[in-house]
């Protein structure tokens, strides 16, 4: 029997009542979504696979705690933001991101910056996303999460709200910081090379 | 005051454009089979009836245990009266005393 179209609520019944092909289904279903999140948050050294199986380990062994008073897709999504945000935690060592560490396109992302007002050329878009995740490697967690699902990922405060179960101002003064430690880290690079 | 247009906004309006690497689409099959392992782990050990009566005789003896222990505590604590040195010290201070 095909799954691709069942209603996720009818795959979750069928899950509990211990259907294996629903189980499977849910994964192939589940997976594209929770790998997103996990790349987008991923710890240095930790294999993307091994914290999708994680996450989705996590959804099929709690299954019989969704109650379904929200999509399961969002309970599943905050399942996976805080999986991956332990696992940062875990991430002790932030080193300080330095200049001589850039690669020359990330350098030439740094120089448009410093020099012109203008947003950056299509092609340094590569480029402008390592930089942006090295500066993001220096962060707390949290901070580093805020910043993901805000500015790289173009949630909403209230999508950011219902996957991490923080509060509005909680999420806004999060991000405030964390941008303003980005800045700072920023700005020092920007020192080192036009000073 | 944020204008939107600092080095950071612009770096990061750049990021978030940047074409994005492909993602794990599906789970390969052994992570796969690792997830459901432990999904039919987790629920084959849902408490039956038997979990359920060996749950309330484990309750039941922590209950029985407090209370023996409460009903004996005057037994376990040393009773300074029943010091039998104390009534010696006492008997003799009495036949010393002027």
């Amino acid at each position: 029997m095909d799954d691709s179209e069942t209603p996720v609520t009818e795959l979750v019944a069928r899950i509990r009542a211990g259907d294996e092909a629903a189980a499977r289904a849910l994964i192939v279903r589940l997976t594209p979504a929770v790998a997103r999140i996990v790349r987008a948050n991923l710890p240095r050294r930790t294999d993307e696979e091994d914290l999708v199986q994680t996450v989705l380990t996590k959804v099929f062994t709690h299954l019989d705690q969704f109650r379904g008073v929200v999509p399961l897709e969002h309970w599943v999504a905050r399942i996976a933001v805080n999986t991956c945000r332990h696992a940062l935690a875990k991430e002790r060592n932030r080193p300080e991101l330095r200049h001589a560490d850039l690669s020359e396109e990330q350098v030439a992302v740094l120089d448009h910056l410093a020099t012109e007002s203008s947003d950056l050329d299509p092609q340094q878009g590569i480029a402008a996303r390592d930089l942006t995740s090295q500066l993001l490697s220096g962060l707390k967690p949290e901070d580093r999460l805020v910043i993901t699902l805000l500015h790289l990922e173009g949630r909403s405060v209230e999508e950011i709200r219902d996957v991490t179960g923080w509060s509005i101002p909680l999420v806004k003064v999060r991000a405030f910081r964390a941008r303003r430690k980005m800045k700072k880290h920023l700005d020092q690079l920007l020192k080192e090379k036009h000073p | 005051m944020n204008d939107g247009n600092t080095p950071l906004d612009r770096l990061l309006r750049a990021a978030s454009r940047a074409p994005r690497e492909d993602s794990l689409a599906t789970l390969p099959f052994p992570a796969e089979a690792r997830v459901l392992a432990a999904w039919r782990s987790s629920h084959s050990e849902s408490p039956g009836w038997i979990g359920l009566w060996l749950r309330t005789g484990l309750a039941a003896a922590a209950v029985t245990l407090a209370l023996t222990l409460a009903l004996t505590w005057s037994h376990l604590r040393p009773d300074p009266e029943e010091d039998e040195y104390a009534a010696a010290n006492a008997t003799l201070y009495v036949a010393v005393a002027p």
